[in-house]
């Protein structure tokens, strides 16, 4: 049976008496099936030729309804940017019931977020601009806002457990838009905020939504230690399903991990071919030493490592190649503690790196200075003497690993 | 790579990069279908020790801490000692 308008707002009014958000949140997708109904309904749609239903339920839902058939309508004749600008309308009527409600209403909200979000993605997709994913950034902010300042409910009943979801999905539009520094502004209102439940407290598909865009933060402003704890958590807690979640955590992640020696297993490898092609070349270089290897693998996927923001933690990666050359050199020479400076010249010769000694000396001393050799540089006698434990510390083993790099 | 490998790829460097479709660089973090999950759902289950996820360290097999072995391809070291055998040679 066809849903008609009259249906459809009694259905609205019937699922607020009954404090039902995940029912409301179906009634207010701009994707829900009733919508072919209301379409058929009407024709051509109007704010004025709608007016005549003002009054048939509750403010603000009356209207709210009115400007979900007309969004509807936009949507259906493809003319996206006036979706989006009538869905804000929408939106702010509906964000005036939610400052008077609790937390029932939340899946209501996400819901209404997420149609925000794609619709003006969809805008700014046909305009080639980004206007409209600022515009709902602004927007998705004032519910963050109208989520932290609920002083009146109950605890376990309060709009705060909106917090997380909302600024996740704040965060997907300002790297949307590449204004993460933006970021801070709304961390800092949930810091600020003693009231908040800890972020564990949660559900899982925020914490890790979440710390998902927090590791991503750090990652970009070099803070890798805080990176690399935020997308294990992530990763670790991520639905096994979300394989393309999964595969943007570790996009990230691997590059963090093996600076601190964790290289990925061919099992972990295994299960993201495209993770694989990137990395395999690198994770190989690594594991024996091969510079020139690296220097290979790297020139072949800059394009594509710099496109996905991991060149620099990725380049990085080359300190440990060096290392495995030094200790190969090393090993040859039956781990002997006082080493000749151009020996480990002539391994670099060997692994296919031509540099001139004193150059060598210099990576020697980088090497000693960042953890990965210890002992010291006699330079009058163009001597490494090496510690006598643990010459080569394993690289799981060493202190601070990002401190240093 | 092999150096035949290498020099036959040269038209376009990217070229070599085959199919990273899934990770295109305005690919956004999916969002979850589902609210909350419990352990037996994610990885957690990979993690050999009890620790918390955000220490992961050892005894995870999908991570490998102990690759650092000692044995070297027999032709490094023969090398090595050639080309340190020439230098010896250069010096004398």
């Amino acid at each position: 049976m066809p849903v008609t308008f009259t249906n459809y707002l009694e259905q609205i009014s019937h699922n607020l008496d009954a404090h039902d958000g995940p029912r409301l949140a179906y009634l207010l997708r701009v994707t829900g099936p009733h919508v072919k109904d209301l379409l058929r309904e009407f024709k051509n749609p109007t704010l004025q030729g709608l007016s005549r239903y003002q009054g048939a339920i509750e403010s603000p839902w009356d209207e709210i309804a009115i400007r979900y058939v007309l969004i509807a309508h936009h949507i259906a004749k493809r003319r996206p940017n006036e979706a989006f600008k009538e869905h804000t309308a929408f939106i702010n009527l509906f964000y005036r019931f939610l400052s008077t409600t609790s937390g029932w209403t939340l899946p209501a909200l996400f819901a209404v977020l997420r149609d925000l979000k794609d619709l003006a993605f969809d805008a700014d997709n046909e305009t080639q601009s980004m206007t409209c994913t600022e515009e709902a950034a602004r927007v998705a902010s004032k519910a963050l806002t109208t989520c932290i300042t609920d002083r009146t409910s109950q605890p376990a009943e309060s709009r705060r457990w909106g917090v997380y979801y909302v600024t996740g999905l704040i965060m997907k539009l300002y790297f949307r838009v590449k204004r993460i520094s933006l970021s801070k502004n709304i961390l800092r209102a949930i810091d600020a905020n003693p009231d908040i439940p800890p972020l564990s407290q949660y559900p899982r598909s925020h914490q890790v939504t979440h710390r998902y865009y927090i590791g991503m933060l750090d990652f970009l402003n070099d803070n890798l230690a805080k990176a690399e704890q935020e997308l294990t958590f992530a990763f670790y807690n991520c639905h096994l399903q979300m394989r393309r979640n999964q595969e943007r955590i570790l996009t990230y992640l691997i590059p963090l991990r093996m600076l601190r020696g964790h290289l990925p297993s061919s099992e972990l490898l295994g299960r993201f071919p495209d993770l694989d092609r990137l990395y395999s070349p690198f994770v190989a270089a690594v594991r024996k030493g091969g510079i020139k290897e690296f220097d290979t693998a790297l020139d072949r996927a800059e394009r594509k490592l710099l496109e996905l923001n991991v060149l620099l933690a990725l380049e990085k990666s080359r300190e440990l190649c060096l290392r495995g050359v030094f200790r190969r050199a090393w090993i040859s020479s039956s781990k002997g503690n006082r080493m000749p400076i151009r020996v480990f010249h002539a391994a670099l010769a060997v692994s296919g790196v031509e540099l001139p000694v004193e150059e060598v000396e210099c990576l020697l001393a980088n090497q000693i200075y960042k953890g990965f050799m210890k002992g010291y540089i006699s330079h009058e006698k163009q001597m490494v003497v090496l510690s006598n434990v643990k010459a080569f510390p394993k690289l799981t083993e060493r202190a601070n690993p990002f401190a240093t790099l | 790579m092999s150096k035949a490998e290498s020099s036959t790829n040269q038209p376009t460097k990217e070229d070599t990069i085959p199919g990273l479709g899934v990770l295109e660089e305005d690919d956004e973090f999916e969002e979850f279908p589902v609210q909350d999950w419990d352990d037996s759902q994610t990885d957690l289950a990979n993690l050999a020790s009890t620790g918390t996820a955000g220490s992961a360290a050892g005894g995870d097999k999908l991570w490998e801490d102990n690759w650092d072995d000692d044995d070297i391809e027999e032709e490094f070291s023969t090398q090595l000692r050639s080309v340190l055998l020439n230098l010896l040679v250069e010096d004398v």
